[in-house]
């Protein structure tokens, strides 16, 4: 079949279910809301993010059908309200509200001396009540304790803030069509340990079928079974709801091109398996994403119940002790990177350009996994991976039955585990990214008696919902008892095999900072298939000798990949006494920090001095030259714990002319040289830290040329300079990408720059920005990589730090040309155009 | 444009990982009382135990009282809690192993 049969095939759709099968949105909000009223199949999610009314702050009586929400201010999702400004503080040092950031916060440098609250949002929509129908509510993240009114009536709560989950509408809308729904978020007490966001921060969807009948939600399973280059068996599991004999189901595989590749069809049953085959397929890999999609078709003679499509990859993915993880067969690492779900200066706005953008800046530092931690991230993300080629450790919770803070997910485990863990399982299964899923982080009292049970429910419910996938979670220290599990409980050919009461139910375990422990755990477990699920940037070099020479360790996670907001001061360093001879510095963690700062990416994308490290370890470069900033006499710049020293890939330094300063150069080789102005730097201070060299220079800072060049062998394999830049001259902006969607989901990134008069990037400049947009876009966020409150991350006014700063801007639904302006005090303004199409 | 035939093939088939039938709590194997073997809640229910312990390392007693690190003890060791001030030199846990080599050992069973 070609692909204008497959446009044909479409327009039939729309035709068969115009008018009866679909509800239309039909008020001006609505209209509004919408990019287009085109009929949509049954079945297809329709956004149903635009023309909400929001509210911070407790109120009584919000959630009635007729309450006067006239005041309130109109959004559009997804909305992050702890990344708003908070009102001007009123007590006696102005200082304690910084833009959305307090010294006051409850959640202190856990959230990022953010505040979360309680926060209402209310949305009028026109729904006609179609007979035998059903309405349905898909809310990808609500963080968290959400409550949801239809008309006045309390029709759902929810309880975690990272899982998806449905209302279903059906019986409770007007008979008028006119309908008021109200959701209440409550994001109190100290619930995370890391910045969360508040409120609907992911997409919301309306789905709206003909019948009762229909594809379960995540009911679809795409599992391959075994492929290579000339076959590959796919399995499907479906699950229908309220079938009764008449229906019949039909798949139709496409390519990317949109061929159909493979079709299937049969009758109806609650719970179907079908086997298809594919030649010449393109495998899914991070070096090459092929994706394929999926569609489900659920009728009743002509008449069309649902459609549903499931993008999927085909790859097989097998792990053991022996020889480690092959992907297709091939051996494979994972060079891996924990992140947070923050959006930077976003906060936690889960916009699909954004989650994609995160996903691409990650791939370009060489990282070919994440660990999104420590819980489930949105779709759009996870779409991002799958596109772009990006694998996936999933994980679910922080906390299970014991408590790390006082209003943690402790305090919904009971009742909500096997829920939250079937949404994240069954919503994400198909996510070829995914290549396993973690039952939890560092969780307290996993090694009593409970806590080896609890594992157990947990890992086993996974193999009940997906048994194509391991299962692990991340283990800090002590790993308990040795133990061995009776042929009931065990894994699948496990249960003669002793191990740890922390590790006996994982098929992988996941070690935080344990890099000491590997080798001798290897030797006492052979069987254990293991890889570090956190490790500290400064132990790169070490662990990635290890893990290239032992086939049995399967890759590393470090934390972070990517700066967030939140564990304020982890990362980092501090100025201490020489003479107090630390290995590293205590945690910071105090106001004004409120970005963990531990990240090879800064929070607005840019690449820090352990990225430069890796870059050579992972060989992305062959050499790096970065340079310690300047140090008071007497005072020694120690790395936290997390963190990694002060050094820049910087030779302008005003105002430490004849100060001694320290060059540090990462290399690949086995000899380097150095020179500062054509004169040859002497004396080197070696460190081999595996196949890494760190050659420690000092010398006295004079502006000019430094430069270094790196040979193996004798021979230069590369030569790398910084050269000192001139004053600040002007601002220069730089879109991303010059083009973006003229509809809401719309998003540029604008990178600023404070430059010098031949153009050259300035570092070290903390300076005042304005930011004018003239054109049919809204600023959302403007900031800067700065680790401390400086101000408002939502303003047109801002600072550069470090001479950098980026804007996010959203369009605002329709098509034009924007123009940007960037005016600082004694800088020449930058401009720039984004074409919205 | 495709098949259900059953070609011949070594194509990389993907593992499974079924469920388990049933939950029964492991077994216990035998482990001796050292600061390696135990977490240090575990060391700190044990009253003659901890005693030795902090005799050697006499900051863990203000370390173990912190909020922050209460909810974590269970699965900490000794040495990766002195970790986070200074590692403990390894002939400090040696005399406390060899003390706590002299208590009565843990009995194995159920978890």
């Amino acid at each position: 079949m070609s692909g204008d049969e497959h446009r044909m095939d479409r327009r039939d759709l729309l035709r068969v279910t115009a008018g009866a099968a679909t509800a239309l949105l039909v008020s001006p909000l609505a209209r509004l809301a919408r990019a287009s009223d085109e009929p949509r199949p049954p079945g297809q999610s329709q956004p149903f993010d635009l023309q909400w009314r929001f509210w911070r702050g407790e109120l009584n009586g919000a959630q009635g059908a007729a309450f006067d929400d006239s005041g309130w201010r109109v959004i559009d999702l997804p909305h992050d309200f702890s990344i708003e400004d908070l009102p001007p503080s009123t007590a006696a040092s102005p200082e304690t509200v910084v833009g959305p950031f307090t010294r006051a916060s409850l959640g202190a440098a856990a959230t990022g001396f953010t505040v979360g609250g309680e926060g209402w949002y209310r949305k009028r929509f026109s729904l006609p009540v179609r007979a035998g129908s059903r309405v349905e509510l898909l809310f990808d993240g609500v963080y968290m304790n959400a409550d949801v009114w239809l008309n006045g009536q309390l029709l759902a709560t929810h309880g975690y803030g990272y899982t998806p989950w449905a209302v279903d509408l059906t019986g409770h809308l007007a008979a008028s069509g006119e309908n008021v729904l109200a959701l209440r978020v409550r994001n109190t007490g100290q619930n995370s340990r890391w910045y969360s966001g508040s409120g609907i921060y992911r997409h919301v969807w309306l789905k709206v079928w003909p019948e009762r009948t229909r594809v379960a939600r995540w009911g679809i399973g795409i599992v391959t079974r075994q492929a290579d280059a000339a076959r590959a068996d796919i399995e499907l599991n479906v699950r229908v709801e309220e079938a009764g004999s008449s229906e019949t189901i039909s798949y139709r595989v496409l390519d990317a091109t949109g061929h159909v590749v493979a079709a299937a069809a049969g009758a109806v049953n609650a719970l179907s398996q079908h086997a298809m085959t594919i030649l010449s397929p393109r495998l899914w890999s991070p070096a090459s994403p092929s994706l394929y999609t999926l569609i489900t078709e659920l009728k009743r003679g002509d008449r069309l119940l649902d459609r549903a499509e499931n993008t999927f990859g085909i790859r097989v993915i097998d792990f053991s002790a022996e020889t480690g993880m092959t992907l297709n067969g091939v051996p494979t690492k994972l060079r891996g990177g924990c992140i947070h779900h923050d959006n930077g200066i976003l906060g936690a706005m889960a916009l699909d350009v954004a989650e994609e953008r995160k996903v691409r800046l990650i791939k370009a530092r060489g990282f070919n996994a994440v660990r999104p931690s420590h819980n489930p991230f949105s779709p759009a993300f996870l779409s991002a991976c799958d596109r772009l080629g990006l694998l996936v450790v999933a994980e679910t919770f922080d906390a299970w039955r014991e408590h790390k803070l006082p209003e943690d997910y402790a305090a919904l485990f009971e009742g909500a585990w096997q829920s939250d863990l079937e949404s994240m399982v069954l919503s994400a299964r198909n996510h070829p990214c995914i290549v396993m899923w973690s039952i939890g982080n560092e969780i307290p009292g996993r090694n009593t008696a409970l806590g080896v049970e609890t594992q157990w429910r947990l890992a086993n419910e996974v193999h009940r919902l997906d048994p194509t996938r391991p299962v692990t979670a991340a283990i800090n220290d002590f790993v308990g008892h040795p133990v061995r599990a009776t042929a009931a409980s065990a894994r699948a050919g496990s249960s003669d095999t002793p191990d740890s009461a922390s590790a006996i139910f994982l098929d992988l375990v996941g070690y935080n900072y344990k890099l000491g422990d590997y080798e001798t755990d290897h030797a006492r477990n052979p069987q254990r298939m293991f890889f570090g699920t956190e490790s500290f940037p400064k132990d790169m070099a070490a662990i990635w000798e290890l893990t290239e020479r032992s086939p049995w360790l399967l890759g590393d996670f470090v934390w972070t990949a990517m700066d967030y907001l939140g564990e304020a001061g982890i990362g980092g360093s501090a100025l201490l006494p020489e003479k107090l001879n630390r290995s590293s510095a205590p945690r910071l963690g105090t106001w004004p920090w409120v970005n963990a700062y531990c990240g090879d990416i800064d929070l607005i994308g840019e690449q820090k001095a352990p990225s430069r490290a890796r870059d050579v370890v992972w060989g992305l470069s062959p050499l790096e030259i970065l340079v310690q900033r300047p140090v008071p006499a007497g005072k020694a710049d120690v790395p936290t714990t997390w963190g990694w020293h002060d050094e820049h890939g910087s030779w302008t330094w005003p105002g430490a002319e004849g100060q001694p300063l320290t060059i540090r150069l990462y290399a690949a080789g086995d000899r380097v040289e150095l020179r500062l102005n054509d004169r040859l730097i002497a004396n080197p201070s070696i460190t081999q830290m595996g196949r890494l060299l760190r050659i420690e220079f000092n010398a006295v800072y004079e502006p000019g040329r430094l430069e270094a060049v790196a040979f193996l062998e004798n021979r230069e394999i590369a030569r790398r300079e910084l050269v000192t830049v001139g004053a600040p001259a002007a601002l220069r902006l730089a879109p991303e990408s010059p083009h973006s969607d003229a509809g809401r989901g719309g998003l540029s990134f604008v990178r600023i720059e404070v430059v010098d008069a031949k153009g050259r990037w300035v570092p070290d400049i903390n300076k005042p920005i304005q930011l004018s947009i003239d054109g049919p876009a809204e600023l959302i966020a403007l900031g800067s990589a700065s680790p401390f409150a400086t101000g408002s991350l939502q303003s047109a006014s801002s600072r550069t730090w470090d001479g950098r700063a980026l804007a996010a801007l959203r369009s605002k639904g329709r098509p034009g040309v924007v123009v940007i302006t960037a005016a600082g005090e004694g800088l020449a303004a930058g401009t720039a155009q984004l074409r919205l199409t | 444009m495709y098949s259900r035939s059953s070609l011949e093939s070594t194509l990389p088939v993907a593992p499974k990982y079924p469920p388990a039938t049933s939950f029964e709590q492991p077994i216990v194997l035998p482990y001796p009382l050292r600061v390696g073997t135990l977490s240090v809640a575990e060391l700190m229910a044990n009253s003659a135990a901890w005693e030795i312990v902090v005799k050697y390392l006499p900051q863990l007693k203000l370390m173990v009282s912190s909020v922050m690190i209460k909810p974590h003890l269970g699965n900490m060791s000794v040495r990766g809690l002195m970790s986070f001030v200074s590692d403990p030199p390894p002939e400090t846990l040696k005399s406390i192993d060899s003390e706590l080599s002299q208590l009565p050992q843990p009995t194995p069973g159920v978890a």
